[in-house]
């Protein structure tokens, strides 16, 4: 092994190693020191503000436009009481615009045994639908697109059709051809006047009255046990009502369009099944919501060292803990510390909710924090360049970013800015069963990440303040809790309380400040689109 | 000297202070430099540059240690990073992978002035210069070593192990010639 004498005697010599630097040295050493360099986080803040609140949007859209459809109490009722009944919708309920073309209508069993083949051209301009009367007979228009259950447009002596069909139509064919099975397909080709949304009640002693909508749409002619709906036709000429463009009937496209209705009456089968399965079972789905929050945040800091100030008179308590901001070594000069001051506060966000029970329910979210505090301090003095640029890491050699440093003093007021984005998860529970004034408590955690600051840090030894980026925990883990009351506002769900939030992670990884804390409280306030 | 209230002065901005803390220990930091670089313009390059970084990091001084082997410090960092951005010195930090190299047994009577040993430890390759000084001077050890220079502790105990034979060589070779009357020649 080699002998440890050799090291030490070579310590011990280079230890004696001196020379005399050039004056340009000191001349450059001095040049730098004194340049002042600013550096604003407020870009750097910026720079994930905007993709942040591009997020937010997106996230707020998708919530809003993935909510499920609503059921009309009508089809509800329907699918409710047969849930199994072939998916059957009506022709004549499509509202304006939205292209529901294609319509299929299940003979039932009457019609079934009737004449399937039989189709006939409705006689005359006014092409006709003729629903025969039955007793039970719905048609059901379902703005959900869900089908009556019973459908049926029973098969009887033709019946005129309804005083609608004179409407000037746009050229528009609808074909009930009676299938082989029994199965009905409608096909419109275009629309263009605006068909009421209605209910469709076959009555006996209305005769057609299924023919609301648009008694041109339909050319049925019923023989006997059958509907057969088609185009009425003359030589190959939709008779169109007075006034009304002829239309040509092309068997090829007609046929098209029918294969196309068919195809769609499968589609809404799929969705009427799944709107039945949603109906049956009890759903609690995710709700989103915009959140916010106005207060204000201060330090709090727990634990300092209880050496005194030489002027005590002079010297600021800390109004947080009551404790004093202090020195570690005695400074012969008088040295003013400031108490951190509360500052105002506020955010914003999206929340996303989702009931676990009837008072019971959990919310994750994306918020965007501001928090100030306010300090007193002296003059700027210099600059310098932060921590994580110097020792054992080559980041010496990156482009050096310097801050200014303020001596303690009582000159000037200054606001320590701090800008975090926070990911909080919480529960929330219905205190009350009032539908009026709710009441809620809600308390969680939330994990932020600092995303710019201009924070001022008080160094305890050196009595300075200083801008550091590097000493500050990026990433925090807060505490909240807030009490909250739903307000009835016309068309929204709104919840406003107080809140509190306490960062358990301390915001310095140093200890040249003490232990520091975030402390919010405020006003929190959620907004629900839509009534539950 | 009182290093605690030149500190504060310094931080108040004081110039003639941080011209008195620089000039208190500029000389020696000089040496360290030096020691670490293959010429005196390299080494007032790092000097600068770790002067500045001394000036600009001086709040951070918790004043628990010595001032002095705080700066040295920043000094020998300030040094390392010259090296590794320096084009001349890169090539030669690249260090391999090597088996362990047998340590010389050999106790030699350092003859050498100061300058003369400074001088015979600048001869040596970056590489070995500059683990020799940071184990043998500064007294890190290869664990260290290993996270300053980016390397494996094996690797830095085997080029330290070289550059300390290498050195035992030349000055038993010096101490030969001077016996022989003979002027020390470079191996």
């Amino acid at each position: 092994m080699h002998d440890p004498k050799f090291e030490k005697e070579v310590q011990q010599k280079m230890t004696e190693l001196e020379f005399s630097p050039s004056e340009s040295v000191w001349a450059n050493v001095e040049k730098e020191i004194n340049q002042l360099h600013t550096r604003r986080s407020f870009p750097f803040f910026w720079r994930l503000a905007l993709p942040a609140l591009l997020l937010l949007a997106g996230g707020g859209y998708y919530f809003f436009s993935s909510r499920p459809a609503r059921v009309s109490p009508v089809a509800a009722t329907s699918i409710h009481t047969n849930p199994t009944a072939p998916a059957t919708s009506n022709t004549a309920n499509s509202e304006p615009g939205t292209s529901e073309p294609a319509t299929a209508e299940r003979a039932t069993g009457e019609r079934a045994a009737g004449n399937p083949a039989a189709s006939k051209t409705a006689t005359g301009n006014t092409p006709s639908t003729a629903v025969s009367p039955a007793p039970e007979t719905s048609v059901t228009p379902a703005p959900s697109r869900t089908s009556a259950p019973k459908s049926t447009l029973t098969p009887a002596p033709a019946t005129a059709a309804s005083s609608n069909s004179s409407k000037p139509g746009a050229g528009e064919s609808a074909t009930l051809a009676a299938a082989p099975d029994n199965t009905t397909t409608a096909t419109r080709t275009k629309r263009s006047t605006r068909i009421p949304t209605t209910t469709h009640t076959a009555h006996p002693a209305a005769g057609a009255s299924a023919s609301e909508g648009n008694a041109d749409d339909l050319a049925t002619t019923s023989g006997t046990g059958s509907i057969t709906t088609e185009p009425a036709t003359k030589g190959g000429m939709v008779a169109s009502g007075a006034g009304r463009q002829p239309f040509l009937f092309n068997p090829a496209l007609a046929k098209l369009k029918s294969s196309t209705a068919a195809i769609h009456a499968s589609k809404l089968a799929t969705k009427n099944a799944i709107a039945i399965k949603t109906l049956q079972s009890p759903h609690r789905p995710w709700e989103a919501a915009f959140a916010g929050g106005i207060g204000v945040s201060s330090l709090h800091q727990a634990q300092m060292s209880n050496v005194t100030l030489n002027n005590a008179a002079s010297s600021f308590s800390n109004t947080a803990v009551a404790n004093t901001v202090t020195y570690a070594a005695a400074r012969p000069s008088q040295q003013y510390v400031s108490t951190v001051k509360p500052g105002i506060s506020f955010w914003a966000g999206v929340l996303a909710n989702k009931p676990l029970s009837d008072r019971w329910s959990i919310s994750l979210g994306l918020n965007l924090y501001y928090y100030s505090t306010r300090v007193r301090i002296g003059e700027q003095v210099n600059t310098y360049t932060p921590s994580s640029a110097t020792l054992l890491t080559s980041s010496a050699v990156a482009p050096i970013q310097s801050y200014p440093y303020y001596n303690t003093g009582n000159e000037q007021a200054y606001t320590n800015r701090y800008y975090f984005m926070e990911l909080p998860i919480a529960a929330e529970w219905k205190i009350n069963r009032s539908h009026l004034l709710p009441l809620f408590w809600d308390g969680g955690l939330s994990v932020s990440y600092l995303m710019g600051s201009s924070a001022v840090y008080y160094n305890t030894k050196s009595g300075v303040y200083f801008k550091d980026g590097g000493v500050a925990n990026h990433t925090q883990v807060n505490i909240s809790t807030g009490l909250m009351v739903g307000l009835p506002v016309k068309g929204l769900r709104v919840q406003v309380g107080p809140q509190v939030q306490y960062g358990l992670t301390p915001l310095l990884n140093t200890e040249l400040s003490g232990p520091q804390h975030i402390f919010y409280g405020g006003l929190r306030f959620v907004v629900y689109p839509g009534k539950k | 000297m009182d290093y605690h209230q030149l500190v504060k002065d310094c931080l108040r901005g004081e110039t003639a202070a941080q011209k008195q803390l620089y000039e208190h220990f500029a000389g020696a930091m000089l040496g360290v430099c030096y020691r670490y670089t293959k010429s005196m313009v390299d080494a007032e390059d790092v000097l600068q540059e770790g002067f500045i970084m001394v000036f600009r990091n001086l709040h951070q001084f918790s004043f628990s240690g010595e001032l002095g082997g705080w700066v040295r410090r920043i000094m020998v960092n300030t040094a390392i990073n010259y090296l590794k951005k320096n084009s001349r010195y890169q090539t030669e930090l690249l260090f391999t992978e090597t088996v362990l190299h047998p340590v010389s047994d050999d106790d030699p009577e350092i003859a050498l002035s100061t300058k003369e040993l400074a001088e015979m430890i600048r001869q040596l390759p970056p590489g070995y210069q500059a683990i020799f000084n940071l184990h043998a001077v500064e007294g890190y050890t290869h664990v260290e070593i290993g996270k300053i220079l980016g390397i494996k502790e094996g690797t830095s105990r085997s080029q330290y192990a070289r550059a300390r034979a290498l050195l035992i060589s030349w000055i038993n070779k010096f101490s030969a010639a001077n016996k022989n009357e003979t002027n020390y020649a470079r191996p």
